[in-house]
């Protein structure tokens, strides 16, 4: 019934000193930058950056879905044991829903807009070789009510439903296969702050225990509601990685820092909406040494070259991070 | 070309002290006829927002914010009610429009989307002074265009170059030059920062308040981000399902909402900071009903957590409680508050 057992223990994801790169007139250039990280099944980690930090290519690498002409030029990634980068294409098809679901962050878009729901489902199901019709039934009745919908939503059409149910669906969808490994793309930013309320509480609920979560977003707010872990990504790199209360107690980084200061709250007595200074470096330029220097307020001599994360549990990639 | 931070004004506290009304709106209702029945998406707003103030309106999609603000534009006819800008009524037919038009400026939420791909900023920037007559020819405001830039904090290089050239936050300052050069006293921003990264998010809003004192605006803002409005509005609005729910100072409604749609609100933004995580959060069950068909009473009901048979034959007036405070239209207000 497991589609992961016929490949091994299902164990999570680990991701060892990952590079994306595109080539442009003969040149490497590379995104993502050494990413090493790691999701067991039951945990939840965050990946947290700004626009143009590589965060979004990490998680579709987890896919084998890197857009050309963008490839891995190093590293590697293991999901139940098996080597996503040199996956055959047929492997690939096996892992991709199967082993490893995806929670895009449009829900209008994600779904086909001439099928029925269940038609959707039953397309996933048979991919992934559930071929009996009343198994099928038992499946889908048990993730739909997971996540709080009516067997009815089955004879809609995706345009009957509201984007809070048509992300409720994804979320189902990604569910049914039985996966390991869930990637979340900014799961909740096309939605309202009351429905993202609701889908958030579904992630880091009973719901998603049995999978490893790797959810993208932009927003520390959300990726605290959701993860015991977070890796803040800037400049290709991870610059910090730790459970969450360790991050938010006693930040580390400068620019983690600068994010949280950054942030509105409702606490009138802690300033905020701190500004940093200058805007994220755009992939393919991203300054030499430590990528945050150009905006960083305590920058010194050593922060021309580039500072390894480093640490134990709580990880900061700074060179002044036991002073700071 | 970098932006340059904007690290010396803080945005609060600020003093308040124009009571001069710049904008009022009274009893206004907007429908829009779908198939043969009667959207209505606007229902009764009144408020009013002197000169100076920063103005919040927050609601989820489908609140009705948008069309308010169209409506205020004079985009949209309203079905009842009026709106004045200093004094002349927007929808009252006349050559006025023009000067209001120019009054009244809107800033989007994508910046990108709202400049032409094909045009240089100084085309950009020409364009719509053009079109208000504020000069015959373009040599003759080069020096504010050059002014105008810097005051967003941008060089004069950047009147050669296109859209594409520019960032994100970027972008916004230039959209907010062009509305600048028109001289505008009210500035309708639809979620001005949200698509902007968290970094560059503050950066702008200082900009805004820096520019709000300098060059005499006032700020009609719509978001979703109630912990940014808490921190840069005067005012603020709470809509539901076309209606004003509680509105009174920004601060105070944030912090002690009276109204459950408020606090489920409130409740539902997540905020990075360890307290905040522990709260016992509210998950509002449903979906907003439709605006063809709302509810009885209270249109909050079906979905109100402390919803009892009153709220559902009743309509709660939009008030004062008994026990004073801000206006809120609930027959049990505070009860859910501060969850």
């Amino acid at each position: 019934m497991d589609t992961a057992t016929a490949h091994g223990a299902r164990t999570g994801v680990v991701v060892e000193n990952l590079h994306i790169a595109h080539r442009k007139r003969g040149q490497l250039i590379e995104i993502v930058r050494g990413v090493s990280l790691s999701v067991a099944v039951g945990e939840r980690l965050a990946l947290v950056g700004e626009s143009g930090t590589g965060k979004s290519l990490t998680a579709r690498s987890l896919l084998g879905l890197l857009p050309p002409p963008t490839f891995v030029s190093a590293g590697s990634i293991r999901i139940d044991g098996i080597d996503v980068v040199g996956a055959s294409d047929a492997q690939l098809r096996r892992v991709r829903g199967g082993i490893v679901s995806f929670i895009p962050q449009d829900p209008m878009s994600a779904l086909n807009p001439v099928r029925r729901i269940g038609r959707i489902f039953d397309e996933v199901l048979v991919r992934h070789c559930v071929v009996s019709k009343a198994e099928r039934r038992d499946r889908i009745a048990h993730v739909l009510s997971g996540v709080g919908l009516q067997q009815v939503v089955l004879e809609r059409f995706p345009h009957q439903l509201s984007g809070g149910m048509k992300q409720r669906v994804l979320i189902a969808l990604a569910l049914v296969t039985e996966p390991t490994v869930i990637v979340a793309d900014e799961p909740t930013t096309a939605l309202d702050a009351t429905v993202q309320a609701e889908i958030l509480d579904m992630l880091s609920g009973q719901l998603a225990q049995k999978v490893a979560l790797l959810m993208i977003t932009h927003d520390l707010g959300v990726a605290a509601t959701v993860c015991q872990n977070i890796a803040i990504m800037y400049g290709g790199t991870i610059v910090e990685y730790g459970p969450i209360h360790s991050i938010l107690g006693a930040p580390g980084h400068p620019y983690t820092r600068g994010l949280l200061a950054a942030a509105p709250d409702f606490d009138p007595d802690r300033p905020c909406l701190v500004p940093i200074a200058g805007s994220p470096p755009v992939a393919g330029a991203f300054p030499p040494g430590c990528a945050f220097s150009p905006r960083c307020s305590s920058v010194g001599a050593r922060c021309q070259q580039e500072p390894a994360l480093a640490g134990g549990d709580h990880q900061i990639a700074c060179w002044f991070a036991s002073r700071s | 070309m970098s932006a340059t931070g904007e690290a010396t004004l803080p945005p609060h506290p600020r003093p308040k002290t124009a009571t001069t009304p710049l904008l009022e709106v009274a009893g206004l209702h907007v429908t829009f006829p779908v198939g043969g029945r009667r959207l209505q998406a606007v229902r009764d707003v009144s408020l009013t927002i002197n000169e100076g103030a920063v103005f919040a309106i927050v609601g989820e999609s489908g609140c009705g914010k948008s069309s308010l603000v169209r409506a205020i534009c004079g985009m949209y006819q309203p079905s009842a009610g009026s709106v004045r800008f200093r004094g002349i009524d927007v929808h009252a037919p006349g050559e006025h429009w023009r000067q209001i038009r120019r009054g009244v400026q809107l800033l989007f939420q994508e910046p990108l989307p709202s400049l032409n791909p094909r045009h240089t900023i100084r085309r950009i920037f020409w364009e719509p002074m053009q079109a208000n007559r504020l000069a015959s020819d373009m040599r003759e405001v080069e020096a504010d265009m050059r002014a105008q830039l810097a005051s967003v904090g941008l060089g004069a290089e950047a009147l050669d170059r296109y859209p594409r050239d520019f960032s994100g936050g970027q972008l916004q300052r230039i959209a907010l030059a062009r509305i600048l050069l028109l001289k505008p006293q009210l500035i309708c921003a639809d979620e001005p920062v949200s698509a902007l990264d968290v970094s560059v998010q503050a950066q702008v809003v200082h900009l805004l308040e820096r520019l709000r004192v300098e060059q005499a605006l006032t700020y009609l803002i719509i978001s979703h981000d109630l912990p940014l409005v808490s921190r840069i509005a005067d005012r603020v609005a709470v809509m539901y399902l076309g209606e004003v729910v509680e509105t009174g100072p920004a601060d105070v409604v944030s912090r002690e909402p009276q109204h459950p749609y408020t606090a489920a609100l409130r409740s539902a933004t997540p905020v990075a900071r360890m307290d905040e995580l522990q709260r016992k959060r509210i998950i509002l069950k449903g979906e907003p009903p439709s605006p063809i068909d709302p509810p009885s009473g209270c249109a909050f009901h079906t979905r109100c957590p402390i919803a009892r048979a009153r709220c559902r034959t009743e309509k709660p007036a939009l008030q004062p409680p008994p026990g004073g405070g801000h206006r809120v239209a609930c027959h049990f207000p505070g009860e859910m508050g501060n969850a």
